[in-house]
């Protein structure tokens, strides 16, 4: 019996550690975007990474991609006003399986809520 | 003094060939240090993964292919669920298990009715399994097992393409702990968890099943009657070398950063029991010296010759050829005095105890 337990315990542990591995090690997609609406888009070029990764830069109009790893992120926005004052704006966010993440960066620079949105992704 | 050379004479001869050679090649000592690191934390797990069967006195186990199989199955799931880095490495090692163990146990139980064949007959069930590999990498993968990355796939949509990128993983271990001495990159980690199943060996050989294996490769009619049970201890050997063998492959691969998903298991058992018995090996005594040295030898002759056949008769091809002919040579020709040694050494025990049982009767008789 003590036997049987030892052999239950270790496949619970095992399967714990592999969905451990499988969440923190999976790889996602994220889509930034710097396309702006009407009046209230702030044209400017944006240098962004996400979890102090390799930084990159969307100019005005641009979209770009950027592959992560894992559920916890923070991505850090930084750009230029018109009166060439320097902002940096950092946010956190959650990757979520099977769904390409989508951040729209003018809503970050505007301070809206709903600047992530999630796709699910075509099998 | 005589009985140790001739035990070693491998070593010592392939160690000879390669200080000759060496200053011809031209090559640098840091570089070829730095190689030797680098090929030593590619393929000695691999290698260690074939000392267990020894002890259990089934030879040198071609079957660790099976692992390897299993290994490169694992490592298509994890490039396919695209989980990268060292979680894919260590989720690709748990995911092999399940393979392994089963491959391991069917071979084990094969090998059990091969008794005294064991090295041909998993050499031949290595074929066999990777025919199935085959069916199922080729024609199972998207058709009958979901794949969902496309880019897996041949453009038929089924069937696994030749070679699997794995750069998500590549260099995962390697480079999670690394130092740097005199431009020498030492991957520390990945050395240490090869020194982790040194010091398992070690202590497994002391352990109960460790000392029944020993009772059983010495004799199995002696381990039968002090109640071992032969043929499932000989299972276990196969199947934990089979299961460290899966894992040696996906340490091999991370190293490499591409899998040929059809060629890259094919020739691992050949290169590492050659390796092996290049260190000093027999098919009956092997240890983790055998194993370090060989490793470092067997591959020491990788670098050199094609340089030093390049410098001396200005084609780097000659000088691979004569690796070939040097090392395969040398693999055959130690299995065959291991062989003849082993014949003479049953005709000396036959004679002497066919002598002290004359002797008896003698006395019998006498009396």
């Amino acid at each position: 019996m003590k036997k049987v337990f030892n052999w239950i315990f270790l496949l619970i542990f095992v399967l714990i550690l592999s969905a451990i591995f499988f969440f923190t090690g999976k790889q996602h997609k994220v889509l930034l975007t710097n396309k702006g609406k009407g009046e209230n888009a702030i044209k400017t070029n944006v240098v962004y990474s996400i979890d102090n990764l390799k930084t990159k830069k969307i100019r005005y109009g641009k979209k770009s991609a950027y592959y992560i790893k894992g559920i916890n992120h923070v991505i850090e926005i930084s750009y230029k006003t018109e009166d060439k004052k320097e902002v940096k704006i950092e946010k956190e966010f959650k990757a979520k399986i099977s769904t390409i993440e989508q951040i729209d960066v003018q809503k970050i620079i505007r301070n809206e809520k709903d600047w992530i949105t999630y796709k699910k992704l075509n099998k | 003094m005589k009985k140790n050379l001739i035990n070693n004479i491998v070593p010592i001869l392939i160690l000879t060939l390669i200080a000759l050679v060496f200053p011809l090649s031209g090559l640098r000592v840091i570089p070829t240090i730095q190689e030797i690191v680098l090929r030593l934390s590619r393929n000695l797990f691999l290698v260690l993964s074939l000392l267990i069967p020894i002890v259990a006195g089934m030879g040198l186990n071609f079957g660790i292919v099976l692992g390897a199989m299993a290994g490169q199955i694992a490592l298509i799931f994890i490039t396919d669920w695209h989980i990268i880095g060292i979680q894919g490495i260590f989720l690709a090692t748990i995911i092999s298990i399940p393979f392994s163990v089963l491959l391991g146990i069917l071979a084990g139980k094969i090998l059990n009715k091969a008794k005294g064949r064991e090295m041909i007959t998993s050499m031949i069930l290595g074929f066999f399994i990777n025919g199935v590999y085959q069916l199922v990498v080729l024609y199972g993968m998207g058709n009958i097992i979901h794949i969902t990355d496309k880019k897996l796939l041949l453009s038929r949509g089924y069937g696994v393409r030749n070679a699997v990128d794995l750069i998500n993983v590549r260099r995962g271990l390697d480079s999670l702990i690394n130092l740097k001495i005199y431009n020498v990159e030492i991957p520390i980690f990945t050395l240490l968890i090869i020194a982790g199943l040194g010091f398992f060996t070690i202590w497994f050989r002391k352990t109960k099943l460790g000392q029944d294996m020993r009772a059983v490769g010495q004799d199995m009619e002696v381990a039968r009657s002090s109640g071992i049970n032969v043929p499932k201890t000989r299972v276990l050997a196969i199947v934990i070398s089979t299961v460290l063998a899966g894992f040696g492959q996906i340490i091999y691969l991370q190293n490499i950063g591409t899998m040929n998903t059809y060629n890259s298991h094919e020739q691992i058992g050949m290169f590492s029991i050659a390796a092996l018995l290049v260190g000093g090996a027999s098919s009956s005594k092997a240890t983790i010296f055998n194993a370090i040295s060989g490793v470092i030898l067997f591959h020491m002759l990788f670098i050199v010759s094609p340089n030093a056949g390049k410098n001396i008769m200005g084609s780097a091809e000659i000088g691979e050829y004569f690796r070939v002919f040097i090392s395969y040579g040398i693999v055959a020709l130690t299995l065959v005095l291991h062989q003849w040694r082993r014949k003479k050494e049953k005709e000396y025990k036959r004679k002497k105890e066919m002598e002290a049982i004359m002797k008896g009767e003698l006395n019998e008789k006498s009396i």
